[in-house]
């Protein structure tokens, strides 16, 4: 296992770290639901029954939740397979457009202005996650 | 890897294979059973060890995954994104169950805290859904609006500039019965406001431009000297703060009242309302009649307001109240959507003695007959029989409140509209729903025209026009009291007086027609401006000036504006140089130098003594 392999595995593993913390941040920095944390601003969301064209309030759970599991997902794969592995690979495809699409709710929902670090912690998780198995893995196999 | 490639393909050149490890142990096995020592020899065709191939070092050789996967940090990893991935799940299980809090302190306190955050949406999140639910759209609208018309900076911060702060609080909960609790208070709230932050429309309407401060403690709040508290509900196993609960429980703790039967409307929902949207609708104006408040109760939402809990308290309370009224004229119809429906309702009948009512155009209407009086000493106050309407309204237009709470925007529907919502099969009406939908009509007929009535900024609207002295200018208002500007161009130490006057509408609330005022064209006011009809005014400088109209009904009027001096007689009411009342009460003017004309004066249709309109004098 070379240098190369380990920075990949461990700048996936930050990535993962990212992605589950942003289940405990605020995703909201201002405005209705910028007191609540991660998983309180949806619950209360969709509690209260707000939904977006398209999005109702079960997908948005779905699709919100599958961002901090993505994020404990990726420290499996990385366990088993290493950040070099086609399986990882195809999980942070997975991983950046599930991100992406919450993200992409949350900002029709408020605007990008109004974004918290919780989103932007997402968002910073799947681009780590997208960089080690794209990138840095490459890098270590050619080596 | 071009190395090893190499080295295998050597390796396959040497034909034969060699000796495998089977077959090494094999011989072993053999010899070991012949009892004798075991060497490694060679099979007959193998090469000797003896050969050129280099041994091929694999520490160096990445065969596609890594060697040392099984090794203690990466099973802890492994370990770590497992607990992870169930930490995750038990939060989405959660999630099913909706906000709250898990008991009725917490959600008291998570109440508090988004109070202290200004988060709307936290506070929601731990009231009762039923109650807050059907609010949230309205609110949506209304923040969306607000922003659309720079009454706050954006839409999703309604509350910038406003800084609330929940101190010292200690709460303490009392069982009321299962599933219902209340969480007494005690602490402080502290609100300021920092004026930076808000709009620079509404930093332009407020006169004090540093802000305030200000904290009252929980116990000034509360009222009737009662320890202040909140009641909490249990829905669905999670606890939320009821707005309506802890207002009925006020009511009852008010009246020293006995207990109320909690839970008891929605847990009888099934047999409550009525069994169609008319059907409740009729209901509830018979037993109004018949003052059976039981059944006016049972035909509220169970959710929604739970008075029927509250039936024994409110009967008691209103024991000693006579509804006095008659249905002489009834109809209902529903237009039904789902377990929804808008009822359009218009009803008629007797009340009192001999006055009458009816639900139409939006209001209620109630009519009053004076019979009228003869004074024989005084015959000039005699007063002939007249009937006097007043409403009580829910309008979708105008400048709160005068508008939305009174007979102002000349509906024609000829009806009322009334939200009915079914639950258990059962059709109950929504006083909720109802305002609500009026509620967000005004939402959405709130116009530049009505935020700028209601922020006092007449500089802000377009003028209707120009103002031209001894011209009369002839418009309609759409609702009561929203404001209608005109420019004039006036000279220092000018003095002029208004005439005003509406075309008497459906409604006769307020007795009057309006208020007509003039300020500087940038809004600032000045001493003698503040009405204008009747009373001459003294202009203080030379330069653009707005006359501004608000009518107390909607519909047309005319004003017309005279330089005092030319003012026809009759037009100068009030003010040194207006008429005076004499003993008799009649009122007397000078239309010219030695001349002196003293006229009855109209008695007021609402009643009292004060003149508040004089019979002007056929030209």
């Amino acid at each position: 296992m070379n240098r190369a392999s380990r920075s990949a595995d461990a700048v996936a593993v930050a990535g993962g770290g990212a992605l589950l913390g942003s289940a405990f941040a605020h995703w909201v920095r201002r405005g209705p639901g910028h007191s609540l944390r991660g998983h309180e601003l949806v619950d209360a969301i969709v509690g209260l029954g707000d939904t977006l064209p398209g999005l109702t309030g079960a997908r948005l759970t779905v699709l919100w939740y599958l961002v901090p599991a993505s994020g404990a997902l990726t420290w499996i794969v990385i366990a088993l397979t290493g950040a070099a592995s086609r399986t990882a690979r195809v999980f942070a495809v997975v991983t950046v457009v599930v991100t992406a699409a919450t993200v992409a709710a949350f900002v029709r929902m408020t605007s990008v202005s109004s974004l918290g670090a919780g989103a932007w912690l997402a968002l910073g998780g799947a681009a780590l996650v997208a960089i080690a198995t794209f990138a840095l893995a490459r890098e270590s196999s050619d080596a | 890897m071009s190395e090893l490639r190499e080295q295998l393909e050597r390796l396959a050149a040497r034909g034969a294979p060699g000796r495998g490890a089977d077959a090494v142990v094999a011989a072993a096995i053999d010899a070991a059973d012949r009892g004798d020592a075991w060497v490694d020899q060679p099979t007959r065709g193998a090469r000797s060890m003896d050969d050129d191939l280099e041994p091929i070092d694999l520490e160096d050789v990445v065969v596609g995954r890594p060697a040392r996967r099984g090794r203690k940090p990466f099973r802890a990893l492994a370990a770590a994104g497992l607990a992870a991935l169930v930490g995750v799940g038990v939060l989405a299980v959660s999630a099913l169950t909706g906000g709250g809090a898990s008991s009725a302190e917490e959600a008291v306190r998570k109440l508090a805290d988004a109070i202290d955050a200004e988060d709307p949406l936290a506070a929601a999140d731990v009231l009762a859904p039923s109650e807050v639910r059907s609010l949230r759209s309205t609110l949506d609208e209304a923040s969306r609006r607000a922003a659309e018309l720079e009454l706050v900076e954006t839409a999703s911060s309604p509350l910038a500039g406003i800084d609330l702060s929940v101190d010292d609080l200690e709460l303490d909960g009392e069982s009321l019965a299962d599933g219902f609790t209340r969480v007494y208070l005690r602490g402080a709230i502290r609100g300021s406001t920092d004026v930076t932050d808000f709009s620079e429309l509404v930093q332009r309407a407020i006169d004090d431009p540093s802000g305030s401060s200000d904290a009252v403690d929980l116990r000034d709040l509360s009222p009737a000297g009662i320890d202040p508290f909140v009641v909490a509900v249990r829905e669905d196993g999670r606890w939320y703060v009821s707005a309506a609960y802890t207002v009925l429980e006020y009511i009852r703790e008010a009246n020293d009242a006995g207990p109320a039967d909690y839970g008891s409307a929605v847990a009888s929902a099934a047999e409550l309302g009525a069994e169609s949207p008319e059907a409740a609708a009729r209901a509830m104006v018979d037993a109004l009649a018949a003052e059976d408040w039981t059944r006016a109760f049972s035909l509220l939402p169970p959710d929604e307001i739970p008075v029927y809990d509250y039936r024994s308290v409110f009967a008691e309370l209103l024991a000693d109240t006579e509804t006095d009224f008659g249905v002489d004229e009834w109809s209902a119809t529903a237009a039904i959507d789902g377990d929804e429906a808008l009822l359009t309702v218009h009803g008629s009948g007797r009340f009192g003695d001999g006055e009458r009512w009816e639900l139409t155009d939006e209001c209620l209407r109630m009519t009053y007959t004076y019979e009228g009086y003869v004074d024989e000493e005084f015959p000039e106050y005699s007063q002939d029989p007249y009937t006097d309407t007043t409403g009580i309204c829910l309008s979708g237009s105008g400048a709160f409140p005068y508008s939305f709470f009174f007979d102002a925007t000349g509906d024609d529907s000829g009806s009322v509209t009334v939200r009915a919502v079914r639950q258990d099969g059962r059709w109950f009406l929504s006083p909720v729903g109802t305002t609500l939908d009026k509620l967000d009509q005004w939402v959405g007929n709130f116009d530049e025209r009505s935020l700028y009535t209601m922020l006092d900024l007449p500089e802000e609207l377009d003028a209707e026009g120009t103002v031209t002295v001894g011209e009369p200018i002839s418009a309609e208002a759409n609702a009561a009291w929203l404001m209608y500007t005109y420019q004039f161009a006036g000279t220092e130490g000018q003095r002029i007086v208004g005439q005003f006057a509406t075309e008497q509408s459906r409604s006769e609330t307020f007795g009057s027609y309006g208020d007509v005022r003039i300020v500087h064209a940038d809004g600032r006011t000045f001493d003698e401006g503040w009405s204008i009809d009747g009373y001459p005014v003294t202009l203080p400088e030379t330069g653009e000036y707005l006359i501004v109209v608000q009518t107390f009904a909607p519909g047309p009027y005319t004003l017309t504006i005279w330089d005092e001096a030319d003012a026809p007689a009759g037009v100068v009411v009030y003010g040194s140089d207006a008429g005076t009342i004499d003993e008799n009460g009649n009122y007397c003017y000078q239309p010219a130098p030695g001349e002196e004309v003293c006229e009855l004066v109209a008695a007021d249709p609402g009643g009292g003594t004060t003149v508040t309109s004089i019979a002007v004098p056929d030209e």
